[in-house]
């Protein structure tokens, strides 16, 4: 049972997501502004925050400022503003992640479940030095199994290998004909749309969202890379 | 200050310094006399001696001369003339006897006389009062010689002389003072004498005082000048404002004239003196208000202006200067044309004179002069014309904020460079305003968009939830696919709209790096894979297998790629293929896009790229008709050229890149 907070000044979008996260078996708080988001976290305990930017007397930036200062809980931040600036300050100051409005509750029940799981997983220091990690992404190459924030993901043995090239080269951008000669061991001719595809299929068993990947991120011209998951 | 300006002081002032500057002459006079005298280098004895006795001497040598030599040529030279001079109690006044060393030992005493006679008594009265007259008879050694008619034919009175045989070398004559021709002059330096040793050393001090006085009253009369008791700034009186060459001018004609005065006078007249005097003292006053009206022009700084000679001067250069300034403003006036035209028949004539000069030296000079004043004009002017030149080409280049240099340019040529300066500044004005208003759009659909999604994120939430609440009715349930479908739709065109409006109007970062356009391509490919096969859309591309390079960036250039792939998946015949090139010739890279149109196109390329225009004109299908626009616009600020040709159904995008 986990509590999470939902705080936006439009009380219409608060109940809305209270009713998806009760429906998915969380606990809710709510509050209407950053400064009783501030207080309603000193007094309960609070294992999530969902939180506007845009809000009277205490803006989410600000906030998120007061939270950091003594928990860290996750937040993830809903903006309307889907300029870029906005998303950078919103990470920079502490935000685990970012919803932006108009979002689909899909998306926000995603997201919302990823990083409770993440957040619970984090005290429990578990980890075999063995396996390949990446954020939430976990290979045990001996089982050849992947799990991504605890939970088996089935992937076909091509995009394995294709994911493991990746987690031995984090950060790193691979080319589609290195992505080819190294897994397929072939030579790479007129083969880069094939690569495409089956990372777009990764890509679709990793991501919460596709389009705007936290993880295995395309570097349009170039390559592919795979990145630590904090955006 | 001021207080001490009033009239009453002032006069007291002039007047003071004109006795100060009299006293100052006097005294210097003095001083020279004084020093003539031998009063700062002898006793006051010598002094005495040295003059009174001159005086004496002289009157004794007269009276004697008519007395005794007249008549006795000869002995003229043989004696010396001594004198004793006594007052009539007989006590000795002045005696030369030991003045010098002369051998007294045959000294005649001729006699004694009353100094006053030979003045005041006429001969009659003298003969007849032997108190008065002399008695030289009586005296030793001196003998009478008769009068009468001599050898030579005059008549000579008698007189006395030396006794014949006496061999006297000296003749002391004794005067008793009473009056005499020079007793004026000798009572003068009996008591002159006197004063005059009392005087020597104080005058100096008193002429250095006086100096002293005369200078400060008229420094003090100088500030005075022009000067009022309690009122502030320079005031002129009428003579002030008289010009100052001609009141110099007069007042050097009035010294003339004072000059001729004195010299028509001779010199040392008692009546030169008197007038000496009084022509001094009216130049002192003339020269004291001559420099006291100096002082007021230099205080009111007109001392050049208000003279006669600038005035003529100013009026007719004033005159010269509204002539050439009529000359120029024809000159100005006249046509392009007719300027050339008259500065060529100028120099034809110039040319006509030059060449009917015979002599060859003076038509060299001619052609000289021609040649120096019309090279460097010409030089000018093609200097002038190159500036232009560069302006234009830099303001046709963009360069909107060029400004040509139009010093040293004259008449057209600067009229036109300054026209040309105005054309791009009207220009810059333009452009600016025109993204000032492009910002201010961008700006507002920005924020309008931003107030629209909240309560889209509100209906997109519902519409969700009532679906999940499983309406029975299958109409209701129709109907809610229609709001799911369109609050979907409305928030994409507004995500659209956002982009659009921003990439537009450049207001997007782009940082531009390497890519490879055939790696972009082929992940565009990946991407689209299954969206093209659910499409039923079979995908032919013609990628050369070396890199082709280019400068984009890579996220832009992705959105081109998604726009266009997209509108290809929502707007191509299913069935038919779709052909992506890519191809590198000449320096550039081309990427081609190209696919049957499911719908019939009607409309000209030029209309696809502008917005909110779609295939169909229904717009019943999904997308917000601004694909093409932002796909355009990205293009461009990435350095590309999206270009787009209708040909019947087929639809042919190619974008152009430079190749690295």
């Amino acid at each position: 049972m986990y509590n999470i907070l939902i705080c936006d000044d439009e009380r219409d979008i608060v109940s809305a997501l209270k009713i998806y996260l009760e429906s998915d078996g969380y606990t809710t708080l709510t509050a209407y502004n950053g400064r009783e988001a501030v207080k309603c976290l000193e007094e309960n305990e609070v294992h999530l925050v969902l939180m506007d930017i845009m809000m009277p007397e205490m803006d989410g930036i600000s906030a998120m400022v007061k939270i950091r200062e003594k928990s860290n809980v996750p937040v993830i931040l809903l903006t309307a503003k889907s300029e870029d600036t906005d998303k950078v300050l919103g990470l920079n100051v502490g935000a685990d992640d970012y919803i932006t409005k108009p979002f689909s509750p899909v998306e926000v029940l995603a997201r919302v479940r990823s990083q409770v799981r993440r957040y619970m997983s984090l005290g429990g220091g578990e980890k075999k030095v063995s396996n390949l990690t990446c954020g939430g992404i976990e290979m045990d190459d001996k089982a050849k199994s992947v799990t991504l924030d605890g939970e088996i993901v089935n992937l076909t043995p091509t995009e394995y290998d294709i994911l493991k090239l990746f987690l031995q080269h984090p950060g790193e951008v691979i080319s589609p004909k290195d992505i080819y000669r190294k897994v397929w061991n072939d030579a790479p001719y007129g083969a880069e749309s094939t690569v495409a595809v089956h990372i777009r299929h990764l890509r679709e068993k990793l991501e919460i969202n596709p389009a705007e990947p936290r993880y295995l991120k395309v570097v349009w011209g170039q390559g592919y890379k795979l990145e630590k998951g904090n955006r | 200050m001021n207080k001490f300006y009033s009239m009453p002081f002032k006069t007291l002032a002039v007047l003071l310094s004109f006795a100060l500057a009299v006293l100052m002459i006097v005294g210097c006079i003095g001083v020279f006399v004084f020093y003539e005298m031998g009063v700062y280098t002898n006793s006051a004895t010598e002094v005495y001696n040295d003059l009174a006795g001159n005086l004496i001497r002289n009157d004794a040598y007269n009276i004697l001369t008519d007395m005794y030599y007249t008549h006795s040529q000869p002995d003229y030279y043989r004696y010396g003339i001594r004198f004793e001079i006594k007052d009539l109690n007989g006590q000795l006044i002045y005696s030369d006897l030991n003045y010098h060393d002369y051998d007294l030992s045959y000294m005649v005493e001729i006699g004694a006389y009353h100094w006053s006679t030979y003045d005041e008594y006429s001969e009659s009265e003298v003969e007849s009062n032997p108190e008065l007259y002399l008695y030289i008879n009586s005296a030793e050694h001196v003998e009478f010689v008769e009068g009468g008619t001599y050898d030579d034919g005059y008549y000579r009175e008698g007189y006395y002389q030396v006794q014949s045989g006496y061999p006297a070398n000296n003749v002391l004559v004794t005067a008793y003072l009473l009056t005499g021709e020079n007793w004026g002059e000798y009572n003068l330096l009996c008591r002159g004498i006197p004063f005059a040793f009392a005087m020597r050393f104080w005058i100096v001090p008193i002429i250095i005082l006086a100096v002293i006085g005369f200078v400060v009253l008229i420094v003090y009369l100088m500030c005075a000048a022009g000067r009022r008791k309690n009122e502030e700034g320079v005031h002129k009186r009428s003579i002030d404002r008289v010009p100052f060459d001609i009141y110099t001018a007069v007042m050097v004609g009035i010294g003339a004239l004072f000059f001729l005065m004195l010299d028509s006078f001779g010199f040392g007249t008692g009546g030169m003196i008197i007038l000496a005097a009084a022509i001094g003292s009216l130049s002192y006053f003339l020269l004291l208000g001559y420099f006291m009206s100096l002082a007021v022009r230099l205080k009111c700084g007109d001392i050049i202006q208000k003279t006669l000679i600038y005035i003529v001067l100013a009026f007719i250069f004033r005159q010269f200067g509204k002539f050439f300034k009529f000359m120029g403003y024809i000159l100005r006036r006249l046509p392009l044309i007719w300027k050339a035209a008259l500065i060529i028949l100028a120099l034809a004539v110039y040319n006509l004179i030059a060449a009917c000069v015979y002599d060859p030296g003076y038509g060299l000079v001619l052609w000289l002069i021609e040649a120096v004043i019309l090279i460097p004009m010409a030089i000018m002017a093609v200097i002038a014309l190159r500036k232009i030149q560069k302006g234009g080409r830099e303001i046709s280049r963009g360069n909107l904020d060029y400004q040509i240099d139009t010093k040293y340019m004259t008449g057209s040529l600067k009229s036109f460079s300054e026209d040309l300066n105005s054309i791009g500044e009207g220009l810059s004005k333009a452009v600016d305003e025109r993204m000032k208003s492009e910002r201010f759009k961008t700006e507002l659909i920005t924020n309008v968009s931003h107030d629209i999604k909240t309560p889209l994120t509100s209906i997109i939430n519902y519409v969700d939830l009532i679906k999940k609440e499983q309406p029975e009715s299958e109409t209701m349930r129709q109907y809610v696919d229609v709001l799911d479908r369109q609050s979907s739709r409305l928030k994409k065109l507004i995500e659209d709209l956002v982009e659009a409006s921003k990439a537009s109007t450049g207001n997007v970062a782009v940082s531009l790096e390497k890519c490879d356009a055939a790696v972009i391509l082929a992940q565009t490919a990946g991407e689209f894979d299954e969206k093209l096969k659910i499409n039923q859309l079979e995908l032919l591309m013609n990628i050369p297998a070396e890199p082709c390079y280019i400068l984009a960036d890579g996220r832009h250039l992705w959105r081109v790629m998604d726009n266009l792939m997209n509108n290809i998946c929502k707007y191509a015949q299913p069935g038919t293929r779709v052909y992506i090139n890519l191809e590198k010739k000449n320096g550039k890279v081309d990427i081609v896009f190209r696919n049957i149109s499911k719908y019939a196109l009607n409309l000209t390329s030029d209309e696809f790229l502008e917005r909110f225009t779609r295939g169909d004109s229904s717009r019943s299908t999904e997308g917000s008709g601004l694909g093409l626009s932002i796909a355009n616009s990205l293009t461009e600020l990435q350095g590309g050229v999206l270009s787009l040709t209708v040909d019947g159904d087929l639809f042919k995008v190619s974008l152009t890149f430079d190749a690295i």
